[in-house]
């Protein structure tokens, strides 16, 4: 039986693997303008769990490294900040997909020793 | 007054001035929306405060947008900090005793008491005061140490030692760090005193 303490750990080590993934997560829901609000739904839909304590400021933080562009858009019931992927964002994007992967195979790699 | 507008205001009281009016409008924005699509537009006092309690205490909100990284006084500042407000308490403690003591060899009599004794006590907070508000103008015009070594770093010039050599963090190997004070911290000083090893010249 896990005690409460290795269950904290368990929640923080996944949560610290999780970390990693969230940008590339957003950056690769970005390719079209979104507001915050409409893309915490879509990337609850894609299996992406995200709340907004940590959406709004990693867009924040993403646009201020240039990897994505904002603008505020007035035209519905009430003003929404719209996001989308920078050229900058996209060439990013390509080369961290790229480390992923290839993080991916070794840790895939890796399990698969241990089974055997 | 509006609970949302309320919840907004007690965030913003916790930013940074210069996106405060961007971030509220935004979080406005999602609560809003969030509503909206819960309530329809009819979300009771009582809906309000569920979503509000959901989405977080204002300090915390507010704390992930600047990364809960507000220092009086940060962590590439701090060693540097303490040593200086070290320097200063012993000097200022140092001046003082040194007055008592002239004061009472010139046979003052008055120089040992309270007063004197009070100019001791009050000297030590005004001094370390002072070290505090140069530190913060420092720490808020982002003047920081430069850590990174100017030169490439080679493990040859690490200092000898000898074996009876013992670790004394503070005493009279104190006096050796302050040569670190230009260029970086004495931390090296630490470590290469490891008793019981020898490191040939």
């Amino acid at each position: 039986m896990k005690t409460q303490n290795q269950n904290e750990q368990l929640d923080n080590l996944s949560q610290e693997l999780r970390r990693g993934a969230l940008p590339l997560a957003v950056l690769c829901m970005l390719q079209e303008n979104k507001y915050g609000y409409a893309l915490i739904g879509d990337l609850t839909a894609a299996g992406v769990e995200m709340d907004q304590g940590t959406l709004y400021p990693m867009l924040r933080r993403l646009e201020s490294q240039g990897l994505l562009q904002s603008s505020w858009v007035v035209d519905g019931a009430r003003p929404r900040r719209y996001y989308v992927i920078s050229p900058q964002g996209r060439e990013v994007l390509a080369s961290l997909s790229g480390e992923w992967q290839k993080l991916s195979r070794v840790v895939q790699s890796l399990l698969e020793q241990i089974e055997k | 007054m509006n609970l949302v507008e309320r919840y907004l205001h007690a965030v913003g009281r916790r930013l940074p001035a210069k996106n405060r009016a961007d971030i509220l409008a935004e979080l406005r924005s999602h609560l809003n929306d969030t509503l909206e699509e819960r309530f329809g537009g009819q979300a009771s006092e009582e809906d309000v405060a569920e979503l509000l309690k959901e989405t977080g205490e204002p300090t915390k909100v507010a704390a992930s947008y600047t990364g809960g990284r507000q220092y009086l006084i940060g962590p590439e500042l701090y060693p540097v900090f303490r040593m200086v407000a070290l320097i200063v308490l012993a000097a200022t403690i140092g001046g003082q005793l040194v007055a008592i003591a002239v004061g009472l060899l010139a046979g003052e009599a008055h120089a040992a008491g309270w007063n004197a004794w009070a100019g001791l006590v009050n000297s030590i907070p005004a001094a370390l005061g002072s070290v505090v508000i140069v530190f913060l103008i420092l720490q808020h015009f982002g003047v920081n140490p430069d850590l990174k070594e100017k030169e490439a770093w080679d493990p040859k010039t690490l200092p000898a030692f000898e074996e009876d050599e013992k670790v004394k963090p503070s005493g009279h190997r104190f006096w050796q760090h302050f040569p670190g004070l230009a260029g970086g911290f004495p931390r090296q000083n630490w470590l290469h005193h490891v008793p019981g090893r020898r490191v040939l010249p």
